[in-house]
Order: structure tokens, then sequence, then C-alpha cells
């Protein structure tokens, strides 16, 4: 079992091959060896590690995605269309758990979970307006009108598809 | 704004998988919400600019917009290209201004991947004020160039192509120089195969520049080049298409061993340079081998089956046809016996074949899936129903088959139901056969191989009216027997 402690100082015991799944810790319990030393995550709450841990949890046992899987453009298009129901619903959360999740994702380097994080912020921006994406995310809009108006004529071709 | 709409490595995996479900809409949108998404947007979306080319260049122009857009709300049931070519909407416009060619290059450092179209020819004369051989697309990966000349190629060869498309022909223009990470070159097709001496030796000069080539689909090369792509371990396959020949001295041939080459794909005149190629040369990885020639003499087809027989332990598939074969062989299907990994034989001459060879031959390949052998025989075939049958019992994974047989001299029982193959999925019987009784014949098919596709057997030849009662028939059969519909459902 391996002990991780959160940024507001909750432990949990996690099975070592469950934990395994984020990179960042694998390599960290290599480069220490066997310990009882606790691992603090000061970028990740008790909130988000359950659901993280959840997550690591139902994948426990699956192979790791290889480094050289990003290359492969059939494989990348394959994993794009494809989350899998389970991972639809475990994602199925309010936006700041969204973010966090895939922040932590991000940080941990558990690449799976990152992917299956920014598919769903993908799948919510398609087909959406510039004015319904600030919305959605409470994004700024920092063009003048000139700037935007210009941007909009250069890119028209796009508007087909 | 969230913290992580600040993060360029996760905006951009985001940002991937938008351009992924092809959404350029999406990512035009995202490009115009906020200073943080727009450069990022920007790079994918105009990373391909898919069947538009350049037109989207052209678009950034100020005084060619309206041009290029006016006419989109116009209702007409001409396609796009069509209309391009009809009326182009360049047809008369002056080209343009040094002004005007910055506009058209805002957006140019961002494309990697552009399809030229034939149409784009019309809009060339636009870039007349453009040096030759100025580097537009300094990120350029891939061209396909669908024009028929090389007006203007020379604004899209860069050397950071890794993947090279050149529908008609080699360019005979002086600019072609080093492509030191091109990965992929394509160049003609076997309908458009003429090549000059001058345009095939600027071709080697350039082939002779590639350190990375994988895949290499040409027309015939000289030796030097041949020489280099020997020494090439990153290349896995070559095509060679065209018309000139002969072009290796076959008593000075001395390559290195094309170590990592998969799959041989020629179509050319003569089979000469290629006995030369494999009779000299080593390809201890060759899996494919297919060769399409207009004449094979038979003593050639001797000399090259021979000399593949040096890759017998790796070869899982061949095909060759001649549109014209002299002689037909005896031999033919003994030098192939030695192939233990066969998968694939696809012989498009005429050979010599009999019950007994056939059952010699199906042993010796037990991993075969595709089996046609084929061609105008003058012989009358002597493979019977009960010769190939006691072959098909070695071969249970057979998917496809095509050969002649004497479909006269019935010497099996139908109704005995001894053997049913159910892999064979196509069969191809017809092709130079004879046949006397259709009805005898539907009847030992229909029993025999009950997964086959009924439109398998084809027309013949010699009795053109007879091979299609066969498919009458076990259309007759399939619809009376609903175990051949249950069967068909699975496949």
């Amino acid at each position: 079992m391996v002990l991780l402690v959160t940024s507001d100082n909750v432990q949990f015991q996690v099975d070592k091959e469950v934990v395994e799944r984020s990179v960042l810790i694998k390599n960290m319990l290599e480069d220490v060896g066997e310990s009882d030393q606790s691992i603090p995550l000061a970028n990740v709450s008790s909130s988000v590690l359950k659901k993280v841990i959840e997550y690591c949890e139902h994948h426990r046992g699956e192979p790791l995605p290889s480094a050289d899987a990003d290359q492969n453009q059939d494989e990348t298009r394959k994993r794009t269309t494809d989350i899998s129901e389970w991972d639809q619903k475990f994602i199925t959360v309010d936006q700041e758990m969204l973010f966090e999740i895939i922040l932590a994702a991000n940080y941990l380097d558990i690449k799976s979970l990152l992917d299956v994080g920014c598919k769903t912020v993908a799948n919510m921006i398609k087909g959406k307006t510039p004015e319904e994406i600030r919305r959605l995310f409470n994004i700024v809009n920092d063009f003048t009108p000139e700037e935007e108006a210009q941007i909009k004529k250069e890119n028209e071709w796009a508007e087909d598809r | 704004m969230h913290q992580l709409l600040y993060i360029s490595d996760i905006l951009l995996q985001v940002f991937v998988h938008i351009s992924q479900l092809e959404s350029r809409k999406s990512l035009a949108a995202l490009a115009r919400t906020c200073k943080t998404f727009h450069e990022l947007a920007m790079d994918l979306l105009w990373a391909s600019t898919d069947f538009h080319g350049i037109q989207p260049l052209f678009g950034c122009v100020t005084r060619l917009h309206p041009l290029i857009y006016c006419d989109e709300s116009d209702e007409s049931d001409e396609s796009d290209s069509d209309t391009e070519l009809k009326c182009p909407w360049s047809q008369g416009v002056e080209p343009l201004s040094e002004h005007e060619v910055h506009q058209f290059l805002r957006h140019a450092a961002r494309v990697r991947s552009l399809d030229i179209w034939a149409w784009t020819e019309h809009h060339f004369h636009l870039l007349a004020v453009i040096p030759i051989g100025t580097c537009v697309f300094p990120r350029l990966l891939s061209l396909d160039w669908r024009v028929c000349n090389d007006t203007r190629l020379d604004l899209f060869l860069h050397p950071t192509l890794r993947r090279c498309v050149l529908r008609f022909h080699f360019p005979l223009v002086p600019f072609i120089a080093t492509y030191p990470v091109l990965e992929s070159l394509s160049i003609g097709s076997r309908f458009n195969i003429e090549h000059t001496t001058n345009q095939l030796s600027l071709l080697s000069d350039t082939i002779r520049s590639c350190e990375h080539l994988k895949h290499l689909k040409c027309p015939p090369l000289d030796y030097e080049a041949w020489k280099h792509l020997s020494e090439l371990p990153t290349l896995v396959t070559l095509s060679i298409n065209g018309e000139m020949d002969n072009l290796l001295d076959r008593d000075n041939v001395n390559f290195a061993p094309f170590l990592n080459i998969t799959a041989l794909y020629f179509c050319v005149h003569s089979a000469a340079d290629i006995i030369t190629l494999i009779q000299r040369s080593q390809f201890p990885s060759l899996k494919k081998f297919n060769m399409h020639v207009d004449a094979l003499l038979w003593a050639e087809a001797e000399q090259l089956f021979h000399a593949l027989s040096r890759c017998k332990e790796t070869l899982e598939g061949i095909i060759i046809s001649a549109q014209e074969s002299i002689g037909h062989s005896l031999t033919a299907i003994r030098h192939f016996l030695c192939f233990v990994q066969l998968r694939t034989l696809d012989l498009g001459f005429p050979v010599h074949l009999d019950n007994d060879l056939l059952l010699e031959a199906i042993a010796s390949w037990p991993y075969i899936r595709h089996l046609v052998l084929g061609g105008l025989n003058s012989e009358r075939p002597t493979v019977t129903f009960g010769g190939l049958f006691s072959a098909l019992r070695q071969c249970p994974h057979l998917h496809t088959l095509e050969l002649p047989i004497d479909a006269v001299n019935i010497d099996i029982d139908p109704e005995a139901k001894s053997f049913q193959h159910t892999s064979l999925r196509y069969l191809d019987l017809s092709s130079f056969s004879h046949i006397a009784d259709p009805e005898a014949v539907a009847r030992i098919i229909f029993s025999m191989f009950p997964c086959i596709d009924g439109n398998g057997v084809d027309y013949n030849f010699h009795e053109p009216s007879l091979w299609p009662k066969v498919n009458d028939f076990l259309a007759q059969f399939a619809a009376g027997d609903p175990r051949i519909k249950s069967a068909a459902s699975t496949t």
C-alpha cells in the first residue's frame, strides 16, 4: 500500500498497483524504493483525489498507453470517438470538478484520464459559437470588434463543416 | 476563466480532439473566442486546408475576398470544382501586388498539409510576383499535387516535406534539391507513365538525396538510384511503374541487401530489369511480390521464379500477371512449391495443373488463403472436381479460389456429401473451364461449398451460355434451403 497526502491534508491508503497508473507516482516509488514514507500531492485536493483513485481502481490492470501511441494517427482517431460507457458516467461531473480532474491527471501524468477529460471538454465545445463558448467557460472577449471581424473573414472557408 | 484554460498543453489536447471530430467550424469559433485560444486554434485550423488547397490563403487578400466568397449563397446544381473549372473567380484578375503577397502569406506558415487540385492552376497567375523557389510554406509536411503540369510547383517543394504525391509525373524543374526528411514519395500512375530521360535523371538525383524514405512509388530507376535504395534501411515498400526498361546492366549489378523491404510492386513493360534485380540482390524481409508486365516470355518467367525462390522463407504473397504471355508453363507451379509461407498466389498466365500437382501444391502451402491460377490456356483443363476436393481437404482456411476445371467429366457424387469446405467465400471455376451439365455442376458447388457467394461463378469465354446457368441453379437451390440462408448471414 502507498500513503498519499492531499493538499487539504487528507491521507489515502491506496494499492500500489492502482496508484502506479500515475506515471509521476510510479517514477517516485521507483526512485525512493521500498519505504513507508507518505507521498504529498500538493496540487490535488481530497475530493479530486477520491475521484482519481476511483478511476484508477476501475482501470486497474489495463495496459498503460505506450509512448508512441500518440504518433499513430489511426489509433488517436479511434480514441477520440470512443469514450467507454463507464468513463462517460464517471466524468459526468460539474465543470469545476471536470477541470480539477483534468489538472490532476495532467499533474499525476495519467494519460488515459487526461484523454477522457480533454475529450469531454472537446465535446462540450463542438458546434458552439464563440459567444456560447465564452458563456460556457466564463471567458472575457479580449478582441476588438474589428479584430474579431478580421479573423472571421480570414476563416470564412472553414464555415463549411 | 479557469486556470486550466491557460495551460497550453491541455488546451492543445482539447483542440486536437476537436480537429479530429472533423469540426473546422468549432476551431474557427475557438480562434475568435479569446486571444489565449487564438494562436493554438489557428495553427490547428490552418494545418490542413483539405480540398480547399490554397484558396483560403487567397481569401486573406482584401481585394480577392469578395470574389471568392460572394457567390456562395447562389444556388447551383454544379459542384464547386465544376464551377471553378468553367469560370474560375480569378479569371481576368490582376496578379497580387507585393503588399497583397504579405496578406496571402499571413497564415502560410501554419499550413502542414496541402492538396493542390487541378483547378488551382487557374489561380497561379496571381502569384507571378513571388520569385521562383521562394519558401512559401516553411512547415509543409505533406503535398498532394494533382495539377497536370509543373507551374508554380516550385512554391510547394520544400525540404520539410515528409510525404509528397505527384499524381502525373516527375517535374522537370531545376530547383529539385534535397529532401532529407522525405518518408513517402509517389509519382505518377500506371495510366500516365511517360517520362523523358531528363526527368528520370532528375528523379534519380532526388531519390539519392532522400535518406529516410519508407515508401516509394515512381518510374523505373537507374543504377545509381537503385544502389542508394539498397543502402536505405528505412525503405519498406517500393513500387515501380513505367515504360522505360533495361536500365540495369545485369553484369554490373552490385547492390547492398535491401534489408527491410517487405513489398515490391512492378507495373512495367518487360520483366528484364526485375529479373536482374531479383537475381542480383537480396531481399531478406520480402513478404509481397506483385508484378504486371506487358509481355512475359516463358524463359524469363523461369528465371524470375528461380530468383524469387531465394525469398521462399518470407514471401507470403505473389501476384504475377502478363498482358501477353508467350508459351505456357509446364513447371510454374513446381517453382512455387518451396514457398511455405504463401497466403496469396495469383498467377495471371497459363500454367499446367492436374489433380496430382494441385494436391501436392496445396499440401505445400499450409497457410494459403487466396489462390488464383488463370490465364488463357490452349490446354484443356485436367483438374476434376474429385481432384479439387482432395486438394481442398488440405487447406481448410482457403477463402478465394479461381482456377480452370474440367467440369465436363464429373467424377464425384454430390449426393454423397462426403466433404464440405466451410471457409471458401469466393469461387470462380468458370474462366477457361469446359462444362456440359450446369445443373450437376451447381449441385456439386451447392453441396460442397455452403458459404460461397452465388455470384462467384463467373462467365466463360468458351461456352458463355452455360456458366451463368450454374448461378441460376445455385440461386434456386439457395432459395429452397434455409441452411444456405443461415450460412450466408454468418459471413
